[in-house]
């Protein structure tokens, strides 16, 4: 069986999770697909579940859900034990990332991470991989048993239309961890999500002070778009981390990607190269951003911003 | 036997240059080279870095690199930037007359701040009316008691004024020639001193020179290095070593050159294609990396002499003359490819030619140098 | 006490990186410590630093010229290095050769970067925490050891968390840590007579994924200019581009 590691909102589904959906469907044929969802789901978010799979377990236990890797992975364990799956597939997010190995490993299982364009054939797993900080393409391939995380954005989402059929089981887990958390900061998001927005405009240095991005962020509502940063305006304590684009912070993908004032070092450009649609707004006609655009603005970008944001105001009225 | 490859340390020194460069030179170049000096904080950073005055020796808690050492750490902070570069080396030009000529004794007390804080060190042998002409200078030194007094002026001097030792090249009587030379060590609180720096230099901006005026300056007779006669020698001696690391630093600027150059032509389009397509532009750039590679050698088979303790004068003032031409003509040929960008200043490349001009003049201009080979080869 | 701190070797973040006929060509790129490791070497110097007594040493899976990135790590200020040479399949197969030097050396704590730039993978810390039945910390930002007891702070998904946990465990490091030092130069001539224990270990393709094609992901881009003179003008372009090359509807 092919398990999906599903999890949400107490609206329904994540979006990841969606697109797990449709990726599970296509590699799971007319096999029964099965997932799990770790806690006690609120009812909305347990109907899609059960739209979406066909044979889903709930874990619960004491201290879950958790964002501990050791925990995670005890439950996906329990979860992996009793579906007697032969392939995990999870979102390559944080947690998915950090748990995945751990049971990997305890499994003696093939990983691959952060896949896309997944194929299984027969006994054949494989998928494409970005390496050398996305400058580079892989095609990985392994044999099952093994554990995937699925990079984001590299299926469509599931559209759920039957009526919530799968079978429920109840797993009770009891996990243990030697780690202690808490303190938890939530991150701040923006109100467009960078990893769903389909355009994105990210703001480097080069808008010169923190209260600059006051502008960016008019842009950003003009064009119902997604804010990001820097590392060196996150550093310099402008923007929250959450809004980080880069190898250390998220990787976008969006139809265009709009990058106001940024070199374009490469650590940067590991985590939006892949978008549609490139623009640049930059003074320096040599920076690097500037070379890996589709259209350069070369100018003073405290004009040029100023100047869209009236233009698209006038379009408004 | 030769061998060609460098060794794991020096790979690394290669390696903790460059980053140095890529972090904290080339991202501070331009505007150091626009506001006429050093950016702020570099030398704490060199220091800290173990880039400042690395020739020190192990004894004295300095790293004690070898000449090849020192021009491999040339080479990448020249591409940097050669007017930050200069006052790394012309500090190593103040302190390498201490290092051939000082006592044991004199060493311990001069060069005990070294290994403490960021210090600079300056050279001052040229003169405002004879600079090729070393021997014919007029700086006075007295001997009074149990101090020499120093009186007259040193024109050009990099670092002048903020050195914290000055080595003064001088003579006891002017009518003696450089029988009667001395090289005396000046630190920077002896009272009588004035720095003018000089302003308006075509390149090699962030480089501070001055003029240095001797009013009556009194230093002990502790700070003579070898003694009465022997200064002329003292100098000429230094400078067929540090011009080396003026070779050297001269192959980063043709590298430097030659990386802008190329990727500009292969960005640049004329009638419909790359400028890098065209044969006279491929030609340049191959000119250009034949330069770098035969200089490269020049300068490291100089060191290797002087490392090993031969006879290296020649084979210095060779690589040094040949090195500094050669990138001169890579920093020209790389403006021509340029075009009219590459006439400006948002370009790096008019910088690499105003910089690298220096390197034709000082620590002895390149006629000197081929009067040096030719004497050399007339005398064997 | 024992810190281990494993390293990767991978492409400067400047080299332009080539694949001609299915192989990555790496001669031209200089290889070196991976960016991510930097925070993890600093981070063991920083512990011993505040007041641990501490053995420092770094090690390194992989090809005989990883020698050169473990100097690197020593020039840095580690203590010694142990290097196998092995041409291993996957991360996995890495973080088992390393929890094999942490039980060789009864290592307490285990650091290394949170992303390796190589295979663009996040498993190593992990992976060698479930060999050694050890806890993991992921993604690192702020760390403290007291008396045998790590507390800091760390990301995880969707915010940030304090932790605490009791050696021996495994840390993932990343930027926010510290600031990795140079490798000054009285470090590198000091660490030339550092030792670099070198042995070679089995090659074991058993579980890992096999590389079956590999490309640049460069993508083309137009390569479009506008050079601004009138910035209305400029706007109003850019904007029509956007609505009719990159069909935003505005
Ligand atoms: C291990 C590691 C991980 C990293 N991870 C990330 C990461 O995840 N994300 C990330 O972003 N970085 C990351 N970095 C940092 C990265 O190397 C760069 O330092 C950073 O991206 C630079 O940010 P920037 O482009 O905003 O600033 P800068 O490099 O300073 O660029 C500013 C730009 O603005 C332009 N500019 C200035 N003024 C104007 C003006 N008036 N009008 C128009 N243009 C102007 C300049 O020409 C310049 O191109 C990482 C680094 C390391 C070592
Ligand atoms: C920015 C800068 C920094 C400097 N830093 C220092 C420093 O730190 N310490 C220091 O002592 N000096 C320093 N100098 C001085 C430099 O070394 C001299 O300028 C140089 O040696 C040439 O001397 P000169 O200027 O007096 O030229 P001159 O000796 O007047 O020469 C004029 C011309 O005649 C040529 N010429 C002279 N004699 C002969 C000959 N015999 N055969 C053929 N041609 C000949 C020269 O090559 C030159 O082309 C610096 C100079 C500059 C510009």
């Amino acid at each position: 069986m092919i398990l999906l590691a599903l999890d949400g909102t107490g609206a329904g589904l994540s979006r990841a999770s969606l697109e797990l959906v449709s990726l599970g469907r296509q590699l799971a044929g007319d096999s029964p697909l099965g997932g799990f969802l770790i806690g006690d789901p609120v009812q909305p978010l347990l109907d899609q579940a059960r739209c979406a799979v066909d044979q889903l377990w709930l874990l619960r236990g004491e201290g879950l859900p958790s964002t501990d890797p050791q925990r995670a992975a005890q439950a996906a364990e329990a979860a992996l034990q009793a579906a007697e799956a032969q392939l995990l597939l999870l979102p390559a997010g944080r947690l998915g990332r950090s748990y995945s190995p751990r049971l990997a490993v305890q499994r003696g299982w093939a990983l691959l991470e952060d896949a896309a364009e997944l194929q299984l054939d027969g006994q054949q797993l494989s998928a494409t991989c970005y390496a050398y900080l996305g400058r580079i393409w892989q095609r990985r391939s392994t044999h099952p048993p093994a554990v995937v995380s699925v990079k984001a954005g590299s299926v469509s989402p599931a559209e759920l239309v039957s009526v919530p059929a799968a079978e429920v089981r109840v797993l009770e887990v009891a996990t243990s961890s030697p780690l202690e958390e808490r303190d938890f900061v939530g991150q701040k998001l923006s109100r467009v999500p960078l990893s769903e927005a389909e355009v994105v405009v990210t703001g480097g240095r080069g808008l010169g002070s923190q209260e600059a991005f006051a502008m960016l962020e008019e842009l950003a509502d003009l064009l119902g778009a997604g804010v990001g940063a820097t590392r060196a305006v996150v550093d310099a304590g402008w923007r929250p981390y959450a809004e980080q684009v880069g190898q250390t912070g998220q990787t976008v993908q969006p139809k265009v990607y709009l990058a106001i004032g940024v070199s374009g070092a490469v650590q940067h450009l590991s985590g939006m190269n892949k978008s549609g649609y490139i623009v640049a707004v930059n003074k320096d006609p040599e920076a690097p951003m500037v070379k890996s655009s589709d259209l350069a603005v070369i100018g003073d970008l405290h004009k040029v911003v100023p100047a869209l944001i009236q233009a698209l105001r006038g379009r408004r009225d | 036997m030769l061998d060609f490859e460098l060794s794991e340390e020096q790979k690394q020194l290669q390696a903790l240059a460059r980053d140095f460069t890529r972090k904290e030179i080339l991202p501070a170049a331009q505007r150091a080279d626009r506001e006429e000096r050093m950016p702020e904080g570099l030398l704490e950073k060199a220091f800290a870095t173990g880039l400042l005055n690395p020739e020190l020796p192990e004894e004295l808690g300095g790293s004690g690199l070898s000449l090849l050492d020192e021009i491999l750490i040339a080479e990448e902070l020249g591409y940097g930037c050669m007017g930050i570069y200069t006052t790394l080396m012309a500090s190593a030009l103040g302190l390498t007359p201490i290092l051939l000529a000082a006592t044991p004794e004199q060493q311990r007390r001069l060069l005990a701040p070294l290994r403490e804080r960021p210090c600079l060190l300056a050279f001052a042998l040229s003169e405002a009316n004879n600079g090729s002409d070393a021997a014919a200078m007029r700086t006075l030194a007295r001997r009074d008691g149990g101090d020499f007094v120093i009186s007259g002026s040193k024109m050009w001097i990099s670092n002048g004024g903020e050195a914290e030792l000055t080595v003064v090249f001088a003579t006891t009587d002017p009518s003696q020639g450089h029988r009667s030379s001395v090289a005396i060590v000046v630190p920077r609180s002896a009272p009588g001193q004035q720095a003018h720096p000089i302003h308006h230099k075509l390149g090699q901006r962030a480089s501070l020179t001055s003029e240095l005026v001797f009013d009556e300056v009194r230093v002990p007779a502790e700070n003579l290095l070898g003694e009465v006669g022997a200064g002329f020698r003292i100098a000429m001696q230094t400078l067929d070593r540090t011009r080396i690391p003026v070779a050297a630093a001269s192959v980063g600027v043709a590298r430097r050159a030659r990386d802008e150059a190329l990727r500009y032509a292969k960005e640049r389009q004329a009638f419909g294609r790359p400028v890098a397509d065209f044969q006279a532009i491929q030609f340049k750039l191959a000119d250009m990396e034949i330069g770098i590679q035969s200089g490269r050698w020049l300068a490291y088979r100089a060191a290797w002499l002087a490392d090993q303790g031969r006879p290296h004068s020649a084979e210095a003032a060779a690589a040094k003359a040949y090195c500094s031409d050669m990138a001169f003509s890579a920093a020209n040929e790389a403006i021509q490819i340029f075009g009219g960008a590459g006439y400006v200043g948002e370009y790096p490349v008019e910088k690499l030619l105003r910089d690298v001009k220096l390197n034709q003049i000082y620590e002895g201009t390149n006629e000197i140098m081929r009067v040096i080979i030719a004497r050399s080869l007339l005398r064997a | 006490m024992k810190i281990l701190v494993a390293v990767r070797q991978v492409p400067d973040a400047e080299s332009r990186l080539e694949v001609s006929e299915g192989n990555l060509d790496l001669s031209r790129a200089s290889l070196v410590l991976d960016g991510m490791d930097e925070y993890a070497v600093e981070e063991a110097l920083l512990l011993r630093e505040a007041g641990l007594e501490a053995e420092l040493i770094a090690v390194a899976v992989g090809a005989a010229a990883l020698e050169e990135t473990l100097r690197a790590a020593l020039a840095m200020g580690l203590d010694r290095a142990r290097l196998l040479v092995g041409e291993l399949a996957d991360p996995l197969a890495v973080a088992r050769a390393v929890a094999e030097v942490a039980r060789d050396e009864q290592a307490d704590l285990i650091l290394t970067g949170s992303q390796q730039s190589d295979w663009d993978s996040q498993a190593l810390g992990p992976a060698i925490a479930a060999c050694l039945g050890w806890p993991q910390v992921s993604w690192c930002h702020a760390l403290q050891l007291d008396g045998g007891v790590l507390r800091g702070r760390h990301d995880v998904e969707g915010g940030s968390a304090a932790f605490e946990v009791a050696l021996p465990a495994v840390v993932t490091t990343q930027q926010g840590l510290n600031e990795p030092r140079y490798p000054t130069l009285p470090n590198i001539r000091r660490s030339r007579s550092k030792e670099v224990r070198s042995e070679s270990i089995p090659v074991t393709l058993a579980d890992g994924w096999q590389l079956v094609a590999q490309g640049s992901a460069a993508k083309a881009r137009l390569g479009q200019r506008i050079a601004v003179s009138d910035p209305q003008e400029a706007a109003a372009e850019l904007l029509s581009w956007l609505e009719q090359t990159a069909k935003v509807r505005l």
